[in-house]
């Protein structure tokens, strides 16, 4: 098969390589979250490693995209992939936005609220790792990933849920409200990257649709 | 030569218009370019004409003895009706163009063999049918198929659906010219004017210049309706329309590539179930078995009186 599917198997590789590098910028943002909840004196180098991450998957998206436009895939099929690697990416987007407001503004993390972002980021890697076996599974065999989409949804609702409950406890306590504002605006950000891993299992799904009858 | 001039229009319209049922999915899937679809119509077409296109010859001398003259005004009325419905937007059918303009170019001195003809309208009943018949197995057992079978990666599958395309495109194309090219020349055959080797491959070259000169737009047009089925269905319509003509061109019957691949269609649209299925192009297959061959016969009736 690849010696007729060169193009389209080398396609493939990069897109493997590009979740790789989107789960290792996630990896890094992870180790860049704790570093600032412990106040860390390392953590803007840990989140130049974010940025650097992000950029790094900016690349080889860049190259698939190109294979693409080269010709890879059928046109039908071509915008299938062109929207899944756009929704992978923004993963890793997310990440380099959250860790960029929190170095840019250095916001103050009040102890109620740190075991909550804990575990909004807990929630996310677990959200995450559902949304790699489907990953997995959909390039192995795409009609295998059907029910993925709800795995890594509901995957996501605690994300959703363990939000909703920290920006609940910061509005009822007495920090100032530009305080409030700033952390409101980090713990979206945060909940937002596993909304884009939730994106990423509705395409899968879709993909797998367009090549049923 | 200029005997032959009707068949030779006849079979540039019939190239120009039927290449798109059989190469217009490769060529709106963009799987080929225009020029690689086209060459490859064209040897497909001229194969099929060549090795089995005097199989649905003898039938055009057996539903009435036809002279020179006779052969002039037949091939010339089922050209002009093809043109003027083609223009028109109305579905027309080379095969029942033909037949019709055989009646209506010699009913008037002598009697058609009805029975024959009987059997040529059950066939042209049963063209789309059976397509339908046969996409509606054919998708199921690919469906089946597909679901048993593991590791088909997202490679693998586009791989699988463009040689798909082109396996059932020059499949398509073989048959259309085993099976049409009857229509074409044929009629020289029955009036003894040409072999049928040298009908079908003047027949087989006039379709080709056909595909070659004038088939691009209405392969994008059809191409691009068979497609929004979704790949994998307009492989089963295009690859059941190729198996049905294929089946007629061994029953010695010319056959409508249109209303087979309507049939095909509305046999995947049966499978999604009755709501699928397009009624509009029902209706145009109805309109196209009355219209093209009454048109063609008043055309060759008319042509016949005024020259005799």
């Amino acid at each position: 098969m690849p010696l007729f599917a060169k193009k389209e198997s080398e396609v493939e590789e990069l897109i493997k390589a590009h979740f790789a590098k989107v789960g290792e910028t996630l990896d890094k943002f992870n180790k860049f979250i704790y570093a600032y909840l412990e106040k860390n004196p390392d953590y803007p180098s840990l989140s130049y490693a974010v940025h650097c991450a992000e950029h790094e998957a900016d690349i080889i998206r860049h190259k698939i995209e190109l294979k693409l436009y080269e010709g890879a895939f059928l046109p039908i099929y071509r915008e299938d992939y062109i929207n899944l690697i756009e929704l992978i990416d923004k993963i890793a987007n997310r990440c380099e936005d959250t860790s960029d407001i929190m170095t840019l503004t250095h916001p103050e993390i009040p102890d109620f609220i740190r075991q909550n972002i804990i575990e909004m980021v807990n929630a996310t890697l677990i959200t995450f790792e559902v949304t790699k076996e489907g990953f997995e599974i959909f390039m192995k065999d795409i009609k295998n990933v059907f029910g993925y989409s709800e795995k890594i949804s509901s995957k996501e609702q605690l994300v959703d849920k363990i939000e909703w409950h920290t920006l609940s406890n910061l509005f009822e306590s007495e920090l100032e409200l530009s305080k409030k504002l700033l952390l409101k605006e980090v713990i979206q950000s945060l909940g937002k990257i596993s909304n884009r891993m939730e994106d990423v299992g509705n395409q899968f799904e879709l993909i797998a649709i367009k090549r049923k009858f | 030569m200029l005997k032959f001039f009707g068949g030779i229009f006849f079979g540039w319209s019939l190239g120009a218009n039927d290449a798109a049922n059989v190469f217009g999915t490769a060529v709106a899937t963009r799987v080929v370019r225009f020029w690689t679809a086209a060459i490859l119509a064209s040897i497909f077409v001229l194969l099929g004409a060549l090795l089995e296109g005097s199989k649905c010859m003898k039938i055009m001398g057996e539903i009435a003895q036809i002279n020179l003259n006779q052969t002039i005004i037949v091939t010339f009325s089922a050209a002009v009706t093809m043109t003027i419905l083609t223009i028109l937007g109305i579905p027309a059918s080379s095969s029942q163009a033909i037949m019709g303009a055989i009646l209506g170019g010699t009913i008037r001195t002598q009697t058609p063999n009805w029975a024959k003809f009987g059997n040529v309208i059950l066939c042209w009943v049963g063209t789309p049918i059976g397509a339908a018949i046969i996409a509606f197995i054919l998708y199921h057992l690919l469906d089946f198929i597909f679901k048993k079978t593991t590791g088909i990666t997202g490679a693998k599958f586009n791989t699988i659906i463009r040689l798909g395309i082109l396996i059932t495109g020059c499949m398509g194309a073989y048959s259309l010219g085993a099976n049409n090219v009857a229509n074409v020349t044929g009629i020289y055959v029955g009036a003894k004017l040409l072999s049928p080797f040298m009908a079908s491959f003047i027949g087989g070259l006039s379709i080709v210049v056909g595909i070659v000169t004038y088939s691009y737009k209405v392969m994008e047009t059809v191409g691009l309706k068979i497609t929004l089925l979704g790949p994998l269905a307009a492989l089963v319509a295009v690859g059941s329309e190729a198996i049905t003509v294929y089946i007629y061109t061994h029953i010695g019957i010319p056959v409508s590539t249109s209303q087979a691949i309507v049939g095909a269609v509305t046999g995947i649209g049966l499978v999604r179930g009755i709501r699928a299925v397009n009624i509009k192009l029902l209706n145009q297959i109805f309109i196209g078995w009355l219209s093209t061959p009454v048109s063609a016969g008043i055309i060759a009736f008319l042509l016949s009186l005024f020259i005799h």
